[in-house]
């Protein structure tokens, strides 16, 4: 399974260790598009161009939980996982990003990935789902064609 | 919501003191798979040629988290951290040490929380040289905590505003 994901970080080495660690698991082949912070990620936001997006909490300009409420805001973004990759572990903030703004998993920084696979598995077979559906909605669209 | 008293006037919570230490030991054996040990190095705070991490949690306590790391122990514990060198000299160095401050204060954070002390962090910052010194302003107590892990020696140092100066 192909997946693109976007990884929000204001520090680049944490994107490539988010990004490396990802590469690791055996849950997909990524290609990535990376973003400095939620203001940048909303610029670079395309839904009918992401499978998934990983977003850190503490950034400037914009941090990761205003951005995830953005982008909530938006129609047509429900079906795109957002995965909180922070080192906020108080369990306010984790109910705060997962039940009232709406991302879909929360990661603690730092992170193993044995853990990534662990807490991710259930979120990429439901986007192997949604690409067999948009595949068979394709492949039926061609067949009425032809 | 809480509010932290002091257990005397120039004294630290012993909840944040506890907090802290515990989110440090916690971090460390994250990335280390061991627990650092602490050690009792008195009052000395100078890290010589090293990186500090400062972060400042706010709410219902004002301090900030110090994490003091010698330059090589910064180049060990970064490595480790992020799974490839990282250049003592370049950006990176201070992306990874405002990462490693902000993982021990978002623990600490996390352990407050479970206190019923509710603390916001702020955005870390890194500051690099030899014999860099956080000045202490009036109204603020320190406690300095040393630990040895694998990567070398580290200290952190907590500083909040004492009962006298605390903001209600």
């Amino acid at each position: 399974m192909k997946i693109r994901a976007m990884v929000i970080d204001d520090s680049r080495v944490m994107r490539n260790m988010v990004m490396q660690s990802l590469r690791k698991t055996r849950l997909a082949e990524f290609e990535f598009v990376e973003a400095e912070d939620g203001a940048d990620a909303l610029k670079k936001f395309n839904p009918t161009e992401l499978d998934i997006v990983f977003a850190d909490w503490n950034m400037p300009n914009m941090n990761g939980i205003d951005f995830v409420r953005q982008v909530r805001a938006m129609a047509g973004t429900g079906h795109i996982p957002i995965v909180m990759v922070t080192s906020e572990k108080a369990m306010g903030k984790v109910e705060t990003a997962l039940d009232e703004a709406g991302a879909n998993e929360y990661i603690c920084k730092p992170f193993t990935v044995e853990q990534l696979e662990r807490k991710l598995s259930g979120l990429f077979n439901q986007i192997a789902q949604n690409q067999q559906k948009s595949g068979g909605f394709f492949s039926k669209l061609v067949n009425t064609n032809a | 919501m809480e509010t932290i008293e002091c257990r005397r006037e120039q004294q630290l919570p012993c909840a944040l003191i506890d907090c802290v230490t515990e989110a440090v030991s916690s971090t460390f054996a994250s990335i280390y798979g061991r627990e650092p040990q602490k050690k009792d190095n008195g009052s000395a705070e100078v890290v010589g040629d090293g990186v500090l991490g400062i972060i400042s949690l706010v709410g219902a306590l004002q301090c900030s988290i110090v994490l003091g790391l010698p330059r090589e122990t910064a180049k060990a514990v970064t490595a480790k951290f992020a799974g490839f060198e990282i250049d003592y000299e370049g950006p990176d160095m201070g992306d990874v040490v405002g990462e490693l401050a902000n993982v021990v204060a978002g623990d600490a954070a996390g352990r407050l929380e479970s206190r019923g002390i509710k603390a916001d962090l702020s955005l870390p910052t890194v500051a690099r040289g030899n014999d860099v010194e956080m000045i202490q302003q009036g109204n603020t107590t320190s406690r300095l905590v040393h630990f040895e892990c694998t990567g070398g020696s580290f200290w952190v140092k907590i500083s909040a505003e004492t009962q006298a100066g605390a903001r209600n």
